[in-house]
């Protein structure tokens, strides 16, 4: 018992308080929502914060990402992948020298299919679909693309390729939304369809897989009171479909 | 047989979405190119959509969309019902259809303006009944360079 006491009890105490001191979003440990490490996995980036997130120099790769702050994001030269990434600040929302890049990878829960030929995707969200005539409800792919306010969805809605083939992954979903003002200065906002021309490579390797197509261009929505900018550095942002790079192949 | 996928939707929402489009971005919503050489059974996808709210005014542009005609840009009603001004460029107009969910509804959506650019119109009008269900213009506007 005593052991437990001058030892384990004080041991146990401090790992719980380390692990409260390392949370870069505790409002009651610092002032700022700090990340600059790498975040690499299959899950959920999820949360929100009374806090100024602050993403500087470093890469975020996972399933969806969903940043909330009350106050302001603020993300420089970094390169953020997902199959949904929505980004919301109360005050503002300011990108420099970085990538904010989607596509349609989804790997569990609404959407998700292993059907080949067949999947689901509203406007932007790449599937597959034979004839548009066939439509059902939600399954739309890349030939039939429909304007939808996607924005209007459950932030943790899933989307993206229907189909279990990477080349016609859909290009996902992004929403940048700040109150006051969102600034861009020379970076991407890209969700493209599978795959892209610049990728010859991959075109090469999928040249003659039979009904192949590329998968729809994503969904991009920009929202705030107005738009600010570095005029001489541009921001890309695109939403292309997939290119067709194999062969008829009956 | 193959598509280059269909491209995707861009909104723009913002007081200066004009100014922004015009200084601040590269915008690019094109359908995915079909690579191959055997373009009787292989196609282009269709151009994707933009669009435009500035001080509460919504605008839909559906431009040059590729020849596929199963790459539909799908507008159902209660969606038009929220658009102000339609524009139709280059060419878009076969693959652009306003799709009835309900062919039964009686309902008229008045009050939209419709603006062509560069494109058939006698293709559109030939085709007009069944694009567009229960729709009146205030206004269209066809413009050709």
């Amino acid at each position: 018992m005593n052991l437990f006491i001058f030892f384990l009890l004080p041991l146990i105490h401090s790992l719980f308080t380390s692990t409260l001191v390392l949370n870069p979003c505790d409002p009651d440990y610092t002032d700022l929502c700090l990340i600059n490490s790498k975040i690499v996995n299959k899950d959920d980036l999820i949360f929100s914060t009374k806090l100024e997130i602050v993403i500087w120099f470093t890469l975020i790769s996972c399933q969806t990402v969903n940043l909330s702050s009350s106050s302001k994001i603020t993300i420089t030269g970094s390169h953020l992948n997902a199959s949904s990434i929505v980004l919301t600040a109360n005050y503002n929302l300011s990108i420099y020298d970085s990538t904010i890049s989607t596509n349609g990878t989804i790997i569990k829960g609404k959407g998700y299919t292993s059907v080949l030929l067949q999947g689901f995707g509203y406007a932007g969200m790449g599937s597959v679909c034979i004839w548009w005539e066939e439509l059902i409800d939600n399954s739309y792919g890349p030939n039939c693309a429909e304007y939808i306010e996607l924005n209007h969805w459950d932030m943790n809605d899933t989307q993206g390729s229907g189909g279990i083939r990477y080349w016609e992954f859909g290009g996902g979903r992004i929403i940048l939304k700040a109150t006051k003002y969102i600034y861009f200065s020379n970076s991407n906002v890209t969700a493209s369809g599978y795959p892209s021309v610049e990728n010859k490579t991959l075109c090469e390797n999928i040249a003659n897989q039979p009904y192949s197509k590329g998968g729809t261009g994503g969904f991009i929505l920009i929202e705030s009171e107005e738009i600010r900018y570095h005029s001489q550095q541009k921001t890309r942002v695109e939403a292309q479909g997939g290119y067709y790079c194999g062969f008829f192949n009956f | 047989m193959g598509w280059g996928g269909s491209g995707g939707k861009i909104n723009i929402i913002a007081n200066n979405a004009d100014e922004a489009i015009e200084n601040a971005f590269m915008i690019s919503v094109n359908g995915g190119k079909n690579l191959t050489i055997n373009e009787e059974f292989c196609s282009n996808g269709a151009t994707g959509t933009l669009c435009i709210t500035q001080l509460g005014r919504k605008r839909l542009y559906v431009n040059g969309s590729f020849s596929y005609t199963q790459s539909p840009t799908i507008l159902s009603p209660y969606q038009l019902n929220a658009i102000d001004d339609i524009y139709i460029i280059n060419n878009a107009l076969s693959s652009f259809h306003i799709y009835n969910l309900n062919e039964k509804s009686s309902i008229v959506y008045q009050g939209k303006n419709l603006h062509i650019e560069n494109s058939d119109f006698e293709d559109f009008v030939h085709s007009a009944d069944k694009v567009f269900f229960n729709v009146s213009f205030n206004m269209i506007n066809i413009s050709n360079s």
